[in-house]
């Protein structure tokens, strides 16, 4: 059978926009694109509909025929040297291209090469395109960042790191809200920094004042062991949701960190496990299965909730990127790379929950309830309000349950 | 950044000839000019029942995705644009049988009246035959396939991606069977009401208008008879391939009708639109003309003196910037994407009129703000962050609520907008 190759819809994003997108969302961190300047022009476009406001530090360099063709590779240095000149950064992210790719642009070899001359510390980022998809562009970035920019310092009691924090990732600044509320109120641990969502610059020099580093996505976990082997910080990995998967999330933290949790978090985590056994309803209707779509801790936290927690039968679980930064993936959980296979499956869907992005949601059913839980997410115009709610933790179910009628 | 070493490498308009003469005022960019692929897309968005086919990797399938469906016209996440995304066999092998199959597919599922191929930086490194794809499948369907090369690599901007799309279009015009009448309005941008006292002027002159390319009223059946016109109107420079392509083809003449500010060249671009229509223009536009004009008066009193730097608008940049240096506007910078020859006597006009404005490229605005105090504008015009020039107590005007507007109708609107800066600023 051939390989599909017709993209009706939105192709899953590159590793270069994941890469983009993570480093972009420090806010206050210099990056130079080495690539035609289009494309640079053309993400602003999108980045409103991640929840992200504002491209402060990005440039390009733009290429030209002799970029191209001749391999000339003089308008990045000169743009290296200006922008170390101009604004004296302390660090230049330098970010190839899938045009830089093709002609074998060797960013690495120029940044070390010019190591001498400028004041800033350049951290070439040239794996770009035809590799692999967004979810490998969190974690290229995240190593590098981590591997440059980490300083050694005494860890601080009671702080933590919350690792994986992507725009990505729908929600992903609620959930590490949510993430720093329960890690407050379980042990009366300090946020360090959340990373790279949140945190800047700053949070990446300070990575290692952190008493523990919370890797919630599978794509941080490279850099989790880095800091492990370099300032023998523990980690912890895996994304809380529900109410017992939280409360098991919290207690796989108090392990490491040999802290019990407060018990008023254990009881009232207990006592609304206990409640979300009931029936859900939503809109009048009993919801008894449901699909997920979406990042890979997204949807294994949620089939983990609605299936274990609530009891409701799973249709499909989808992650929208591939399992190559998966660690063990769980089986029951699908990769489609082909976007008639996920296509095919919810327009089968008949009553039952569905959370997953814009795209999928258009070609649901109406006898589906649709929950906008997933990237892309479609904005339709400027004025649209890119406003995102997670649902991890206890907020997130918490935000489920709103929703629920519960049969009297 | 020390803004006065940037101003001396800065060009003076009086130095410049050509674009080539601009230097660039940095390396690094922010945000650099669209590329062509964003204008095909642009202009098929004017093209109701046209596929757009994006072949290249995913960043800009994407991207183009994403401005389809939020651009009216498009039809929205299952609109009228689809991709074939590359992949790195396709790189290093080539994808002219997959693509070939591809496009089969999406023809017999959607019965598109015409696909038009959008090549990519990639694939025109690899060097795909894209065309003899679109030719097999042509043959095969009987749907007109035509291809459109956007390399940015080697193109300014998105305006050549415009240009290229309009000129593809001239090959779908068939030749008239009945007796030409009437004519086509091209290169606009226009929603349904644009230009509509252009359309008015040209109707009570008894020339009905016919296509509109691109426009929401455009299909391919007009593209198919657009040779029946008398005549094209250009309303930009970007549809001047295809109105050459209809003269050399059917011999249709063309005359051009920029979106021009300037009262004194609207009328003259109306006295030269009616003389090729050999028709007499409405008594009407007389009225306007001269409400145009009182108009430019009392604005000439409220702006003169008023210093300014120029951005990018939908307006030609120099007609534009000479119109407000005749009005005694002192442009201290111009923004512009591009140069033509017939650009030459409006410089001339500018620095007749006593200013010598520095110029550089638009769409590099990071440097540009570091400028702001040196320079020390009233006014911004075009697109910029306005907080940005909020900060630094500089009023800015945009030309997008005037996006459909041509002829005496868009000097007004626009004096109006510069008086309405002025007020508020």
């Amino acid at each position: 059978m051939r390989e599909r190759r017709l993209v009706r819809y939105l192709p899953a994003p590159s590793e270069r926009m994941g890469a983009l997108w993570a480093l972009l969302s420090l806010g206050d961190l210099m990056i130079l694109e080495y690539g035609p300047s289009g494309t640079t022009h053309y993400s602003m476009e999108a980045l409103r509909s991640l929840g992200m406001q504002g491209t402060r530090g990005l440039y390009t360099t733009h290429m030209d025929q002799d970029a191209v063709v001749m391999g000339d590779m003089s308008a990045l240095s000169s743009a290296i040297r200006e922008l170390d000149e101009l604004h004296k950064p302390k660090y230049l992210a330098v970010l190839g291209s899938s045009v830089s790719s093709l002609i074998g642009a060797d960013i690495t070899a120029l940044c070390a090469d010019m190591r001498g001359e400028i004041s800033a510390r350049l951290i070439p980022i040239d794996h770009c395109d035809f590799h692999s998809d967004f979810s490998l562009g969190l974690r290229i970035v995240m190593d590098a960042l981590v591997e440059a920019m980490a300083q050694d310092a005494a860890s601080v009691p009671g702080t933590f790191n919350i690792l994986g924090v992507s725009p990505d990732a729908y929600g992903a600044r609620d959930d590490a809200a949510e993430i720093a509320r329960l890690m407050e109120e379980a042990f009366g641990w300090k946020l360090n920094a959340a990373l790279p969502w949140g945190g800047g610059k700053d949070g990446f020099c300070r990575t290692a004042r952190a008493s523990i580093n919370l890797a919630i996505r599978d794509e941080t976990l490279p850099s989790a062991r880095f800091l492990r082997g370099k300032y023998d910080t523990p980690y912890h990995s895996g994304m809380p949701y529900g109410y017992k998967g939280t409360l098991d999330w919290l207690e796989g933290v108090s392990n490491i960190i040999g802290a019990a949790v407060n018990p008023r978090v254990v009881e009232r985590l207990s006592r609304k496990a206990e409640a979300a056994r009931q029936p859900l309803m939503i809109n009048g209707r009993r919801v008894e299965r449901f699909a997920v779509i979406g990042v890979y801790p997204f949807v294994k936290g949620m089939c983990g909730f609605l299936e274990g927690e609530s009891g409701l039968t799973p249709v499909f679980r989808i992650c929208s990127h591939s399992p190559e930064t998966v660690e063990s993936p769980d089986a029951a959980i699908q990769f489609l790379p082909e976007e008639r296979d996920w296509m095919e499956q919810v327009g089968n869907l008949r009553d039952a929950i569905l959370f997953a992005d814009d795209v999928s949601l258009s070609m649901a059913r109406p006898s589906v309830v649709r929950v906008l839980a997933s990237h892309p997410r479609i904005l339709r115009d400027r004025t649209d309000n890119p406003a995102m709610n997670g649902y991890c933790g206890e907020r997130g179910a918490d935000l489920l349950y709103t929703h629920n009628e519960r049969e009297d | 950044m020390p803004p006065l070493d940037k101003l001396s490498g800065l060009k003076r308009l009086s130095g410049i000839h050509k674009l080539r003469d601009i230097p660039p005022l940095s390396r690094a960019i922010f945000p650099g000019a669209h590329c062509p692929l964003f204008g095909a897309a642009m202009v098929l968005a004017g093209i109701s029942d046209a596929l757009a086919l994006v072949i290249g990797p995913e960043e800009c399938t994407y991207y183009t995705k994403d401005f389809t469906i939020r651009r009216e016209g498009f039809g929205g996440i299952d609109g009228r644009c689809v991709s074939f995304t590359l992949n790195h066999n396709d790189i290093a092998l080539g994808c002219g049988e997959a693509l070939a199959n591809e496009l089969k597919e999406v023809i017999l599922e959607r019965n598109p009246a015409a696909v038009f191929l959008i090549t990519t930086c990639l694939i025109e490194i690899t060097g795909e035959d894209i065309e003899s794809v679109g030719r097999q499948a042509e043959a095969e369907t009987g749907v007109p396939v035509l291809v459109i090369h956007t390399e940015h690599f080697i193109c300014e901007n998105h305006l050549a991606g415009m240009e290229r799309t309009l000129a593809a279009c001239a090959e779908l015009a068939e030749p008239p069977k009945r007796e030409p009448s009437g004519v086509n309005l091209l290169g606009g941008r226009l929603g349904q009401s644009e230009g509509a006292e252009l359309i008015a002027a040209l109707e009570s002159a008894g020339a009905r208008v016919r296509t509109r390319l691109p426009s929401s009223v455009c299909s391919i059946s007009d593209l198919r008879s657009a040779a029946r016109a008398k005549a094209n109107v250009v309303l930009d420079a970007i549809a001047l391939p295809y109105a050459k392509r209809l003269k050399e083809r059917f011999g249709i003449p063309y005359v051009m009708f920029p979106r021009e500010v300037d009262p004194e060249r609207v009328n003259d671009a109306y006295a030269a639109l009616f003389s090729q229509l050999d028709a007499a223009a409405p008594p009407t536009l007389a009225g306007e003309y001269a409400n145009a004009r009182k108009k430019t008066i009392e604005a000439r009193a409220v702006l003169r003196g008023q210093r300014f730097i120029y951005g990018n608008t939908t307006i030609p940049a120099f007609a534009f910037v000479a119109f407000l240096a005749r009005l005694g506007m002192e442009p201290v910078l111009m923004q512009t994407r591009d140069w033509k020859d017939e650009d030459e006597p409006l410089r001339e006009a500018i620095l007749r009129a006593g200013f010598d404005p520095y110029v550089t490229r638009s769409a590099n605005l990071a440097p540009i703000r570091a400028l702001y105090g040196q320079l020390q504008p009233r006014l911004y015009i075009g697109h910029e962050d306005g907080r940005s020039l909020k900060a630094q107590g500089i009023a800015q005007v945009t030309s997008d609520t005037c996006g459909d507007l041509a002829g005496f109708d868009l000097s007004c609107a626009i004096l109006d907008l510069l008086m309405e800066a002025m007020r508020d600023a």
